[in-house]
């Protein structure tokens, strides 16, 4: 399981995450919450290793994930999406995926020898490519370059490319973010198929998605855990209805897929 | 006359494998570090003083010496790479360009300080008879120069197509942020893609060092055509540099026989305006589109 405890980050002067606690079981959705600014992404690029961390601990497993270098988290067994697609635009489709199976590859250079190592290695991550792919219904653009495909698509590649890699933690950037209402609920078959395998930590701002799949999450403001606990619980919570609840409320795309 | 001509097309094409195999390394380079390597010439240069001195000295056979160039220039490109270069990773780009430009000076004379500014002459690297295609003659030189271009441009193909190193540095340099947390050594990869490029300067240089011989600035010539074959391939496609290295090689021959030797570079970047006029990404470039 995931333990943080204490993680603070800073930048320059101003705190974005402060002296934060929190512990994510092997398996579930969990969700981060918050209104915008409440450093939910700064919090993920810390567990991820992307931004630099002031203070605290976290652990994954028995691996010490601060003490990592950022190319290593993924081999720990984290992997994460992004809030803005971040892809390979002229790579396919599919190259976008091997690429998130590098770490998990053992043979370098002798691909190009076709070795019957490398080649039973290449066929194994082709077939895990595939499944995923089929999963999110992007099997039919596999060649296409997701520079040419609209963003609900890139988001979805986004995190088809996390999941991949099979992890141990999944972090999820606003994953529906940006889908229309035919993709969210196939990226919502996902997400629930791998909490039932892996850990995902999900940031998400609609509520009612959540209250669908998440097992417990974790409310934010101003770099702090405001609160914790069911999503039936949060909904009353009065801390929670006043820095991010509010009392109005909208359907989208994402909330309609439940 | 056509005979001529096509006579003068071939030494070209040989002549500009030469070129093509710099810009390849330059190509290479760029793409991955986004760095426009100034040293790129000296350092397959400096490389070649390894070549030289084990044949000259000790004696040693030409491919052995060469295959020693190669792991010396291989070992150069990767050094500099981590040494320098990492550091100044979140530097302005300029400073970066800068240090090459440095260290191209500082290996120039560093190897005039060791060997002094004389030419040092290199034997023929292949003793094969010449290559006889009906009324056209292929030196052995030739041969090999476009023999090892085939080689190399296959070998890279495949290298970038097939192997998990070629992937990922594809992927670096398309986005080395997500590269990083897909979990590729970025810092390994690129030292990789400097050695090899470096690698591929060495080649050039060695295999050029018998016609232009040994001087710290034996590569100055041939570095700047390398520049020019690759922009005009659309500097970053590593098909481009090679087709802009091999055309390049045959318009210079051409000046060469028709006009004077001396007016070859006048004219080459003159026609490279023109290029650059009609076609802005050179032959095989795509045009950057900055999404807003």
């Amino acid at each position: 399981m995931l333990e943080a405890r204490g993680v603070t980050v800073r930048f320059g002067g101003l705190v974005a995450v402060n002296a934060l606690d929190l512990d994510v079981p092997d398996r579930g959705i969990f969700a981060l919450v918050g209104p915008n600014g409440a450093g939910k992404t700064t919090l993920i690029n810390a567990l991820s290793r992307v931004c630099p961390v002031a203070g605290g601990t976290v652990r994954l497993g028995d691996v010490d994930v601060l003490s990592l270098p950022p190319h290593a988290a993924v081999s720990a067994g984290i992997a994460r999406s992004f809030q803005r697609a971040e892809l390979f635009p002229s790579l396919t489709v599919l190259e976008n995926l091997l690429v998130g199976l590098h770490s998990t590859m053992q043979t370098g250079l002798s691909g190009a020898l076709m070795t019957p190592a490398s080649r039973t290695e290449e066929q194994a991550a082709r077939a895990r490519a595939e499944r995923v792919l089929r999963d999110l219904d992007l099997w039919e653009v596999r060649n296409a370059a997701p520079a040419d495909m609209p963003y609900g698509h890139q988001k979805l590649l986004d995190v088809a490319r996390a999941l991949v890699s099979e992890p141990a933690l999944l972090l999820l950037d606003e994953p529906f973010a940006g889908l229309t209402e035919a993709e969210a609920p196939r990226l919502l078959a996902c997400i629930r198929a791998a909490g039932e395998r892996c850990a995902v930590l999900m940031i998400e701002h609609h509520f009612e998605l959540l209250e669908g799949i998440a097992q417990r999450m974790t409310v934010m403001d101003f770099g702090q855990k405001v609160s914790e606990g069911t999503p039936a619980s949060m909904r009353t919570d009065p801390e929670v209805i006043r820095c991010y609840l509010g009392t109005g409320r909208h359907r989208t795309a994402a909330a309609s897929a439940c | 006359m056509t005979q001529f001509l096509l006579q003068i097309a071939l030494a070209g094409l040989a002549q500009g494998s030469l070129f093509a195999l710099t810009a390849l390394g330059l190509v290479m380079i760029y793409n991955a570090s986004s760095v426009v390597n100034f040293a790129h010439g000296a350092m397959g240069m400096a490389a070649t003083y390894v070549a030289y001195v084990l044949i000259a000295r000790f004696e040693v056979p030409f491919a052995l010496a060469f295959a020693a160039a190669l792991v010396a220039a291989f070992v150069l490109g990767a050094v500099v790479q981590a040494v320098f270069l990492a550091r100044l990773r979140n530097a302005p780009l300029l400073s970066q360009v800068v240090v090459t430009l440095g260290l191209f000076m500082l290996l120039e004379g560093l190897m005039g300080i060791a060997f002094g500014y004389n030419p040092r002459p290199m034997r023929e690297s292949i003793a094969i008879a010449p290559v006889i295609l009906g009324d056209l003659v292929l030196r052995p030189q030739d041969v090999l120069q476009l023999a090892l271009l085939l080689i190399l441009g296959v070998a890279l193909a495949a290298f970038f197509a097939a192997t998990k190193v070629g992937l990922g540095m594809r992927a670096i340099t398309e986005n080395t942020y997500a590269a990083r947390l897909m979990g590729i050594p970025v810092g390994r990869l690129l030292a990789i893609a400097w050695g090899t490029g470096v690698a591929l300067s060495a080649v050039a240089a060695v295999l050029a060092a018998p016609t232009t011989s040994v001087t710290p600035n034996m590569m100055d010539t041939i570095v700047v055509y390398g520049f020019v074959a690759a922009i005009v391939g659309g500097f970053g496609s590593m098909a481009g540099a090679l087709v802009g290295g091999l055309i390049l090689g045959v318009v210079v021959n051409l000046i060469d026989a028709f006009l004077a030797p001396e007016l070859a570079m006048s004219i080459v970047f003159g026609l490279l305006l023109l290029v650059l006029y009609v076609r802005p990404d050179g032959l095989f470039g795509r045009a950057q589109v900055q999404k807003v």
